[in-house]
């Protein structure tokens, strides 16, 4: 009976979670389109794409060849003025939010000005999602990698607070909080590529790709390894400081004195008992600071050339193509309220009240 | 707090943070940017930092040249980049009334290194006043062997006289002078050189006699000439200046990037700007939060609701994207950057001061000054701010080091300020020459540092005070 409540308890919660950053995440695309409105920027783009698809239009009309110069350019006027009545461009821009709010969140953010995507496609979505998949194979395995190498080196810190792991990582740690990521990923390249070669400085496979599946693999993981070191080394100190901080806090606990007391190993205790209660905090504290980091981490893509969404928002700024700088912001606002959300869902998962009720 | 209190309570601070090591490594930092930004901004003016984006006025430089002190390490003896400037001597007459007049100007270098210099550019700045004078440079080794680099005539000018003719010759990639050099190494030794794989620097610099091997050339050491000849048809015609620019294999303190530009005067100017983002961005976000998270803690209640909705609001948005997108619509200048970081930077101080003006509100001379009729500004201001303001200066030395990195990243996107120089404005520039990939350390590696030691001496400061702070008001 207690275990349903509870149960239903967490359900409730990540319901009210789930709404709230529905409402947040409409919240946030309708105040960015409001500022792009606002700038103009909007009708400013949907008249070039007017235009462009006019004057296409115009020149491929096999009736109207050979006309002379003036007259086509007379008629793209023409066309282009009509479509822009019929896109209702004439009314003030709030009254045509709705409508974009609705391409937005049905993720059509038009097609690019410059860009393509690798297939060919001028459409902002498959652009970005041609993207998604490498920042997220990056990304998620460097922010495991750090979890997982800064909870180990936390452990161990925290059960001897003060001693000379604790102190010289503590110290690493306020200085790799200090370190820009793409920064270190440049100084990596310097180090590692440039001056040892020991490893490509960029890009996400050799030209031309292995055929071998396994050695093509093994080349993406080569390429890979730059990158990955370089989050790793910046994030895994902030995470062991994290980590160390709950641990040391729960080494003082009287129930661990208990199990020590009782002959319980030491191996026991870290693991069952220590671990078990540090990690609810430690996944929301390390989940946080990973999610606030995402996209000064996702930045470092530009430095290896690792053609993800980094790289795209580099290139979108350094052509000005704004369709696709607009597409990448809306995504990234999605982006982030899931991964909140998803760090929510761990949160509760790890909770022991909530695992019990769950059996 | 009377005005005592306040002073006996910094004393305390300071004496506390005089015991913490890191705090005081941090303040010695911090002093030490505050003192070189004062530098900079009193002894460096405005107007030379804006030199940085004029790309004609660094033509001087060697491209993308190592700092002058790698030397050290390498113990090689290579040049150095020599800037030298010579007038023309007084116009004499060629002979009785024949209306023609020579004017001579010489450089003289001495060289005395292991190493050829790495560019070689010539300007010559001549004022004349009839005709076409001819101009005449003759290259003169401490050999004795010479060599003719510029034989032609000065531009004809539009308009009156006098006329200023202002010519540059790039001679190190300058094909007239690849050919004539191509010719005298003909006369010197029989070989037959393609123009395209002689190098003027080497040519110029070494020993070629017959036999000679122009592959393992060595520079010649000794006292050279550069001797600038004008043949012109006016007594008031002269030779304004003649500069010989030799560019080192190596550049001053940091170096030069591939525009040629001197670094030590970015990383110089990046210094004030630097801390002006992050103490101003700090400032502005963190005041910001105080007073929000103050009303919100004291009032409580429907305030309270709406200030804490919209801080979790600005919490659960990405503020990376929105701030890139931003500074992409709006004009890229400074005090928009710091305006866009201190709005995305005051909600953890706005919780923080919220729960301790939850704390205060309860306090019993804040009841006392209720009673007394003092209004809730009047409480808010001289109760609740004051309590929370040490604790404050913690928070705004922490917020220094995510504004200035987040700055240093925008820049580095290429959304920073154009009129001004910074930090990761130079590592922009680098990403884009591939510095990283063309070894290009001394571009890539010094800004880095910078932006890292500066954020690095803000943290220290602010964990310290933090430490000292925390304590004392969970009292």
């Amino acid at each position: 009976m207690e275990a349903r409540e509870i149960t239903l308890g967490y359900l409730r919660f990540l319901l009210r979670r789930a709404a709230t950053l529905v409402f947040i995440a409409l919240l946030a695309t309708t105040f960015t389109l409001m500022l792009v409105g606002g700038f103009g920027v909007m009708d400013r783009l949907i008249i070039a794409e007017i235009r462009r698809g006019a004057r296409q239009e115009v020149i491929l009309n096999p009736k109207l060849q050979g006309l002379p110069r003036e007259e086509i350019e007379r008629r793209i006027d023409e066309l282009a003025q009509e479509r822009i009545l019929t896109a209702g461009l004439d009314k003030p821009f709030y009254q045509r939010m709705p409508k974009y709010l609705l391409q937005v969140l049905t993720w059509d953010f038009g097609s690019a000005q410059f860009l393509t995507s690798d297939s060919g496609s001028t459409r902002v979505k498959d652009i970005i999602f041609e993207r998604l998949p490498r920042t997220a194979l990056l990304f998620t395995t460097g922010s495991i990698l750090s979890v997982l190498s800064g909870l180990a080196i936390g452990l161990s810190m925290g059960k001897r607070p003060g001693g000379l792991l604790d102190r010289s990582m503590t110290g690493f740690a306020m200085i790799s909080y200090s370190l820009p990521l793409w920064w270190t990923g440049m100084l990596m390249i310097l180090i590692f590529s440039t001056r040892l070669r020991i490893l490509p400085p960029g890009g996400f496979i050799s030209v031309p790709p292995p055929e071998n599946p396994i050695l093509y693999g093994l080349d993406v993981l080569r390429h890979m390894l730059l990158p990955l070191g370089t989050m790793v080394l910046v994030s895994f100190g902030g995470m062991a400081y994290i980590t160390r901080n709950i641990i040391a806090g729960i080494f003082q606990q009287d129930y661990i004195f208990a199990a020590r007391a009782r002959g319980i190993p030491e191996r026991i205790i870290t693991y069952r008992h220590a671990l078990r209660a540090a990690s609810p905090p430690i996944v929301t504290i390390a989940g946080f600071s990973i999610v606030f980091s995402i996209f000064g981490a996702i930045i470092s893509e530009t430095v290896f050339n690792w053609k993800g969404m980094g790289l795209l928002f580099w290139e979108a700024i350094n052509v000005q193509d704004v369709p696709v700088l607009l597409g990448l912001t809306y995504v990234s606002i999605f982006l982030y309220i899931l991964l909140i959300f998803l760090l929510d869902l761990t949160y509760a998962f790890l909770d022991p009240r909530f695992r019990a009720a769950m059996g | 707090m009377s005005l005592m209190a306040r002073v006996e309570s910094l004393k305390w601070i300071l004496r506390e943070l005089s015991r913490s090591k890191a705090g005081v490594t941090g303040l010695a930092m911090i002093l030490l940017f505050l003192s070189v930004s004062l530098y900079v901004v009193a002894m460096v003016p405005i107007s030379e930092m804006e030199k940085w984006n004029r790309l004609d006025l660094w033509l001087d430089n060697p491209p993308s040249t190592p700092p002058r002190w790698v030397t050290l390490f390498t113990g090689e003896n290579v040049p150095e980049t020599s800037v030298i400037e010579s007038r023309g001597s007084e116009a004499v007459p060629l002979g009785e009334a024949s209306g023609i007049y020579d004017i001579e100007a010489t450089i003289r270098y001495d060289f005395h290194y292991d190493d050829f210099p790495s560019s070689l550019i010539l300007s010559i700045t001549a004022t004349y006043h009839k005709g076409q004078p001819s101009v005449h440079v003759t290259w003169e080794k401490p050999d004795g062997a010479k060599i003719t680099l510029v034989d032609q005539m000065l531009p004809s000018l539009p308009g009156e006289p006098p006329y200023v003719a202002a010519t540059r010759f790039y001679l190190s990639t300058d094909p007239d002078v690849k050919m004539r050099l191509s010719g005298y190494i003909y006369e010197e030794t029989g070989l037959m050189q393609p123009i395209e794989g002689i190098m003027p620097e080497k040519v110029l610099f070494s020993e070629i006699a017959s036999g000679s091997h122009l592959e393992d050339a060595k520079p010649l050491k000794g006292r050279y000439r550069l001797r600038v000849s004008l043949r012109g048809f006016d007594e008031r015609d002269r030779i304004d200046a003649v500069k010989l620019s030799i560019g080192g294999k190596v550049h001053g303190l940091i170096g030069t990037d591939s525009y040629r530009r001197d670094l030590l005067l970015g990383i110089l100017w990046g210094t004030p700007i630097a801390l002006l983002v992050g103490l101003l961005t700090a400032a502005v976000s963190t005041f910001s939060g105080l007073i929000l998270g103050a009303v919100s803690g004291f009032y409580l209640g429907a305030v309270d609701e709406v200030i804490q909705r919209f801080t979790d609001f600005m919490m659960s948005i990405p503020a990376l994207p929105i701030l890139i997108l931003l500074s992409f619509l709006l004009k890229p200048s400074i005090w928009n950057i710091i305006l866009l970081l201190a709005l995305f930077g005051w909600m953890g101080v706005c919780k923080v001061a919220r729960s301790m003006a939850i704390q205060l509100r309860g306090e019993a001379y804040v009841e006392a000054a209720r009673s007394m009729g003092a209004s809730d500004t009047w409480i808010i201001l001289h109760h609740i701010m004051p309590q929370l303001l040490p604790y404050m200066f913690a928070q705004a030395a922490l917020t220094v080091p995510s504004a200035i990195i987040s700055e240093a990243a925008l820049s580095f996107l290429g959304l920073g300020d154009p009129s001004i120089v910074t930090w990761g404005k130079i590592l922009h520039d680098a990403q884009i020459a591939g510095a990283a990939v063309n070894n290009y350390w001394w571009w890539v590696v010094t800004p880095g540092i910078l932006i890292a030691l500066v954020a690095l001496s803000f943290s220290l400061l602010g964990n310290a005070l933090d430490r000292i702070l925390q304590p004392k008001l969970r009292r």
